[in-house]
């Protein structure tokens, strides 16, 4: 083999880059290996894979709306919940101004009905039923409950109208106002047997307990206190001395008696012969004289 | 004469992917290689095949010659071409999509080399078996008839004993049909020094090329 020339002139090398060169045609003359299928298939899928967008699992198409799904059930309870929130915290003060109000105004037949619930501390005592009072006209001076935007609002309104018709009556609402006198005098005598029955079922109730569980003599004078605590808010329609008598506790049932007979001296008979009835309710055994004068009159 | 701008000869590359070709392509003509590397970049799988078609020939030959290994040219077909789909992103149509396939597929084989050490000295063994399976030392005597094979075989021999640069200089032009610009852009070199080595490894090719040829063809040979 002979060395190479080392060498080309300028001339050879403008002919070769022309074109059309023995040693162009000798290269192409030379064997040359295909690409191999395998790479070929290699090359291209991974061309595929590149640009073909990422496929997820199969849970994860669930992901979306699942989530939707959540949010939307989230929402709905949060917006549930918030709701009855704000009932609660709208009604709430409303009730309450419409308590002072009623306990400001009352001859209004419909607020004393709805305010005087007695409330019991003892868990067990079940509350009086509810009376189907007699639906009055409406008065002229209080108007009507107002939807629960606007009692705030007419809350004043009615307040100082209910006082204006309490403290200082004029000629044109004495008129008026007389048949509503009558009616809450009606509904307060109600109330009142109704709450005097729950106490009386309470007391004994209480009574029977207490000698379920100290099973003691009856006819000794110590008799055991009655556990139920009567103490309920103040029918507004009741007299103070009425309401101090039913309010007051007796733990003595001589002092019970004294207040008895104080009060047929006061000539209330009703109040005593109630009291009375109480007294004998709570203290079944305790021995009253017959000639006492605290005892309800025979008829 | 200009010879940046002188075109390949056009042997195995298809130059119908060029950028400038393809403001005078005619109606109904294959896309260009840039048009179909910004397709495939919008998600067109079969713009690449197209791509991958018209130019995997010329570089498998590329790197097989320059690596003088079947399985290092494998290795780095599919690391050129992994780096040109990797690349779809950032492509843009400022140059030759030849020269940019063939710019990665040079500093591929640069890498390679590094890595396996000094090259020359190794594709000597190829040569040595190619020339084996051919049928007689017919250059020994001058009255022997040279055949195709023969001479396939010398110049087989004459290529891979060129230096990795010359080499890869002629290898560039034979294969993309780029002028010396490109190919020296290409190489990370000057127009000129591209041009140095082209000459050189025309020179030692045509050397051997000369030995098989008769006396006749002597003058021929250019």
């Amino acid at each position: 083999m002979t060395e190479p020339t080392d060498k080309v002139d300028e001339q050879q090398l403008d002919e070769y880059l022309k074109g059309d060169s023995s040693v162009s045609r000798q290269y192409r003359q030379l064997p040359g290996a295909d690409v191999p299928p395998s790479l070929d298939r290699l090359v291209l899928r991974q061309a595929e894979d590149a640009v073909k967008p990422p496929s997820r699992p199969t849970w994860m198409r669930w992901t979306a709306p699942l989530a939707v799904a959540a949010s939307a059930v989230l929402v709905v309870s949060i917006v549930i919940e918030t709701g009855v929130q704000d009932e609660t915290i709208v009604s709430a003060p409303v009730m309450q101004e419409k308590r002072e109000a009623a306990a400001e105004a009352p001859t209004d037949p419909i607020e004393t009905k709805t305010i005087e619930e007695p409330a019991y501390a003892s868990a067990d005592v079940p509350p009086p039923p509810k009376l189907d009072a007699p639906a009055p006209p409406p008065p002229a001076a209080a108007p009507a409950p107002a939807p629960e935007q606007s009692a705030r609002a007419e809350q004043p309104v009615a307040h100082v109208a209910a006082e204006a018709l309490l403290r200082e009556p004029t000629p044109a609402a004495q008129a008026n106002s007389a048949a509503f006198v009558a009616n809450a005098e009606r509904q307060k005598q109600a109330l009142e047997e109704a709450v005097r029955e729950q106490e009386l079922s309470a007391t004994q109730r209480a009574m029977r307990g207490d000698q379920a569980d100290v099973a003691g003599p009856r006819d000794t004078v110590e008799t055991p206190q009655p556990k139920a605590v009567l103490s309920y808010s103040r029918p507004i329609s009741a007299s103070a001395d009425s309401m101090a008598t039913l309010q007051k506790t007796y733990t003595d049932p001589e002092a019970w008696l004294k207040d008895i007979r104080q009060l047929r001296k006061d000539n209330k008979q009703e109040e005593a012969d109630r009291q009375w009835r109480r007294f004998v309710a709570a203290f079944p055994n305790y021995e009253v004289a017959e000639t006492d004068a605290a005892r309800e009159a025979k008829k | 004469m200009d010879l940046s701008s002188t075109p390949g000869p056009q042997p195995l590359a298809a130059a119908a992917g060029d950028v400038t070709g393809a403001a005078v392509s005619t109606i109904g003509a294959a896309p260009d290689d840039a048009t179909l590397m910004l397709r495939y970049r919008k998600g067109d799988v079969r713009a690449f095949e197209m791509l991958y078609e018209r130019h995997k020939g010329a570089l498998y030959r590329y790197l097989q010659r320059l690596c003088r290994s079947q399985e290092a040219a494998n290795d780095l077909f599919q690391e050129v071409w992994s780096k040109v789909i990797a690349s779809r992103e950032r492509y843009e149509v400022r140059a030759k999509f030849t020269t940019f396939l063939f710019h990665i597929a040079h500093n591929c084989a640069i890498d390679y080399f590094r890595r396996a050490g000094r090259p020359q000295e190794k594709g000597a063994q190829d040569v040595d078996a190619l020339a084996d399976e051919l049928p007689g030392p017919g250059h020994e005597s001058p009255d022997a008839a040279l055949s195709e094979a023969q001479l396939r075989a010398d110049f087989k021999r004459a290529l891979d004993e060129l230096p990795a640069e010359q080499r890869d200089v002629f290898l560039l032009y034979e294969e993309t049909g780029l002028g010396l610009e490109d190919i020296g852009r290409i190489t990370g070199v000057a127009m000129e020094t591209a041009k140095s080595r082209l000459r050189y490894a025309l020179g030692k090719l045509r050397g051997a090329l000369r030995q098989h040829q008769s006396p006749t063809l002597q003058s021929s040979v250019s």
